[in-house]
């Protein structure tokens, strides 16, 4: 019955005279090891074409998808993190696979007459695969793809006359955007593979033409391919699939934060087998770098199979060929080298995957229709340091740095450093006539006696703060004044941070209870601490010659005070130089309110599992010595996240 | 296994035929009429394919100065010091208009008299964002890709800087750092015609 029916389809198709040629082609000389390579190259192909059908049932190609439609085949859909795994590594064995097997041909001389065409189709194929991963970087829409993209689009308009022209044509427009994702969409799954399928039948037709193995044929050697050289073929195969699970379990698939179209992102360094072009680019004219030299090469691979008739030129071939190979490597261990040592790119890089991190986190509780770029442009913790670092620090530092690690010299600040604003430590530092007038505090300001002829202005606060001390600081104090100093400093300092009512000082407050109350009543008594002469205070009479102290610095207030300090509530006409960020237009309320949420420490921390993985590890070791407590964590990262340390964090550090 | 089998008699119903031979007789007209005809049939679909792939070389960029409010004055001291802003506009892509989006980053140099000038962040070499560093005692523009470098006021550095103060190559930039029209209106807010321009060349031309 088996046989009626497999009768009935070979009359109909001849399918067996196909599969019998394809199985029992004859190998000349017999099965070999070396003829394993042509092989694992279609097998990595025909992964990429598996996984990557799967992949476009999942993938949207727009601007406000792309990245995040990636995000959801790796993190959330099952089995995503695996064909998308196979997909991406597969493309990475290609390359190694692709430089052996073109090694083998030019070692073994298989480049001659008459197969000098199948050597001409795999030197036609090389760009094909060069489409592939170029596309397939710039898919997922990534930082990295996307900033790598870009330089390259850049460097096609270099091309004279149609460079401009090629460029608007890839991109679907003079910028990037949806059409530029449906564009390399339409190449990475239409017009590339079409291609390669095309050229891998010429191949095979004229391997079949002319013997697909290059041998002498001797009739005792002779095999058939199977099942002596198949089984070398799948071994190989299964070695590649073994190779690519083991980097994989390694180093995961890389997935950076989403493009940020407008931004920079100076971790960007091209996919590891381009490397080399990338840094040739630093040292050459970009027409020579991207176009001439490896136009070159590729011009000298295809007289190969011409000139290696001769055996000097075989020589000569070879010898290139490895020569090649080994500039190209010397090039990108440079360029990693290079990078190794430099502190920037490093930061840029640790920056890059705390960012990624990031989103990857915010994500995972849902993205908005506009996509997860939204997500980071409304997250205290992301936007914070860096609205800080661009409106604030010019005058403002936050533990002696900008908000993005960089340090400010006390000469730069002219405001006060708002490390802790409005903890404990802020305030009584603050009113310490030690502090007060150094550039910590006031010390750089109008009200400072630098800027007064070396003498704290009259009425400010900087006179008013030491003649409070004088009573402690006299040259002969009376004991009774320094006992109640004592007593009602610290529950006045209490009552203050208990407004100011920090998320890292939530216990505290609970605490000090009693101390917060006995400060209400030193202000009510107005003695030793003559505060509401000048100053208003929750449910306290007082005077509104000064800023408004109700609820100073807690959340509200600070919102209120960076919108509009000269407000008569605040400084008014006394201010300083402090813009009214949000009178003026500068910033958006929401804007104000990240940077208040960042300086306070409320936002979410990103959980362990979304941060780095080398910069996990190095956390949970210093952690020993400290608390176990998550936003100590958090805290000990670089730059965005490195302020509003708790006081576990804080001790550690002294 | 057999290679040719014989036709079978329960399944086949033909014999082999021979394989596709061109006619000997040919008549010059039916072969252009069956190529032309053929051929109008099959060119349908790719000639408005390509004109649809091509539109995009159509479009011109707007060469029109459009002035979006990047800061207010109160917020630029008059130092001389360049300040990087955000330029935040309405844009649209494709089908998706965004009210609200970052476009681009300048930076702002409000000199002494008051002159306000406006740099792009975008290298004109391949178009990196560079960052305002300091090396050494020296502020400069650095471009993170390929090491180009630029003076605070925007001009291409002789010499580049490398990290620990020394000097590297050349600076590979084909120009300095493209400058931006700056409108300062009543209210002093602070306006800027923000575009992008080609890479790679020494002049500077619109995108």
């Amino acid at each position: 019955m088996f046989k009626c029916l497999t009768n009935w389809l070979d009359d109909r198709t001849g399918y067996r005279k196909v599969k019998n040629a394809v199985l029992y082609e004859n190998i000349p000389g017999g099965a070999k090891w070396r003829h394993v390579w042509g092989t694992t190259i279609l097998f990595a192909f025909i992964l990429e074409m598996i996984s990557g059908t799967f992949l476009a049932m999942a993938y949207s190609p727009s601007v406000s998808t792309a990245w995040e439609s990636v995000y959801f085949i790796d993190e959330q859909m099952t089995f995503g993190w695996l064909v998308r795994g196979i997909h991406f590594y597969a493309s990475q064995a290609l390359v190694p696979l692709i430089i052996i097997h073109m090694f083998m041909l030019i070692i073994y001389r298989s480049y001659l007459a008459p197969r000098d065409l199948r050597f001409w189709l795999i030197l036609l194929m090389l760009p094909v695969f060069f489409g592939f991963g170029l596309t397939g970087y710039f898919l997922p829409f990534d930082q990295m793809g996307f900033h790598a993209t870009k330089v390259r689009a850049n460097l096609i308009t270099s091309v004279p006359y149609v460079g401009d022209s090629a460029r608007a044509l890839l991109l679907g427009g003079s910028d990037f955007g949806h059409h530029t994702l449906t564009r390399f969409y339409t190449l990475h799954v239409i017009i590339l593979p079409a291609a390669m399928v095309f050229l891998m039948l010429l191949y095979y037709i004229s391997g079949k033409r002319n013997g697909i193995y290059k041998g002498e044929s001797n009739p005792e050697k002779d095999t058939a391919y199977f099942p002596a050289q198949a089984s070398r073929d799948g071994i190989a195969c299964i070695g590649v699939l073994a190779a690519m699970a083991l980097v994989f379990f390694a180093w995961g698939v890389p997935l950076e934060a989403p493009a940020d179209m407008s931004g920079k992102f100076e971790a960007a360094r091209p996919e590891w087998y381009f490397i080399s072009v990338f840094i040739l680019l630093k040292f050459v004219p970009l027409l020579v770098g991207f176009i001439g030299i490896p136009t070159a090469i590729f011009a000298m691979f295809g007289l190969m199979p011409l000139i290696g008739k001769n055996r000097f030129f075989h020589g000569f071939n070879l010898i290139f060929a490895v020569a090649i190979f080994i500039a190209a490597v010397g090039l990108s261990v440079y360029s990693l080298n290079k990078d190794s040592k430099d502190p920037a790119y490093k930061i840029a890089v640790d920056q890059a995957h705390l960012n990624a991190g990031r989103v990857k986190f915010l994500a995972s509780e849902g993205i908005p229709p506009e996509g997860a770029n939204a997500l980071l442009r409304n997250d205290a913790l992301t936007q914070g340091p860096k609205l800080f670092a661009q409106h604030c620090a010019s005058c403002h530092a936050i533990d002696g740095e900008n908000g993005l690690g960089v340090a400010l010299a006390p000469e730069e600040t002219s405001a006060p450093d708002l490390k802790n604003f409005g903890s404990r430590e802020w305030i009584k530092g603050f009113l310490d006539p030690k502090q007060i007038d150094t550039h910590k505090y006031w010390g750089n300001t109008k009200f400072g006696t630098k800027e007064n002829d070396g003498k704290p202005p009259k009425g400010g606060m900087i006179k008013v703060v030491n003649e409070m001390f004088e009573i402690v600081t006299d040259e002969d104090p009376d004991p009774d004044d320094i006992a109640l100093f004592n007593k009602q400093y610290p529950a006045l300092i209490a009552l203050m941070a208990s407004n100011a009512n920090l998320k890292s000082e939530k216990a505290l407050n609970a605490k000090d209870k009693d101390l917060i109350a006995l400060g209400k009543k030193v202000l009510e008594e107005n003695e030793l601490f003559t505060c509401i002469d000048c100053h208003k205070f929750n449910g306290v009479k007082g005077s509104s010659k000064a800023v408004d102290l109700t609820d100073w610095a807690s959340k509200q207030w600070t919102i209120d005070f960076i919108k509009n300090p000269s407000d008569k509530r605040f400084y008014g006409e006394i201010n300083d130089r402090m813009p009214a960020y949000h009178a003026d237009g500068v910033l958006t309320e929401r804007q104000i309110e990240m940077i208040v949420e960042w300086m306070r420490g409320e936002y979410i921390p990103t959980p362990e599992k979304y941060l780095p993985h080398s910069k996990h590890k190095a956390e949970t070791e210093t952690d020993a010595e400290g608390k176990p407590n998550k936003d100590v964590k958090i805290e000990a990262k670089p730059q965005t996240e490195s302020k509003n340390k708790t006081q576990s964090e804080t001790k550690k550090e002294d | 296994m057999q290679d040719n089998p014989a036709p079978n008699s329960c399944c086949s119903t033909q014999p082999t035929c021979n394989p596709a031979q061109p006619p000997e007789r040919r008549s010059f007209l039916k072969c252009f009429f069956a190529s032309i005809l053929g051929g109008i049939a099959l060119l349908a679909s790719p000639i408005a394919g390509l004109g649809f792939f091509a539109a995009p070389l159509c479009k011109t960029g707007g060469s029109d100065d459009k002035f979006t409010k990047v800061t207010n004055l109160k917020t630029l001291p008059a130092d001389g010091k360049p300040r990087k802003f955000t330029v935040i506009d309405t844009q649209k892509d494709a089908w998706t208009k965004y009210p609200m989006l970052p476009i681009g980053n300048v930076f702002l140099i409000r000199n002494a008299d008051d002159q306000i000038t406006a740099l792009s962040d975008i290298c004109p070499h391949l178009a990196c964002g560079v960052s305002l560093q300091t090396i050494g005692d020296k502020q400069l523009y650095n471009c993170p890709c390929h090491d180009s470098q630029f003076e605070p006021d925007g001009k291409t550095m002789a010499h580049t800087l490398k990290a620990d103060g020394s000097q590297g190559p050349k600076s590979i930039s084909p120009r300095a750092l493209d400058s931006l029209t700056v409108k300062i209106d009543p209210s002093g807010d602070v306006l800027v015609a923000y575009k992008k321009f080609k890479t790679g060349r020494p002049t500077k031309e619109v995108e």
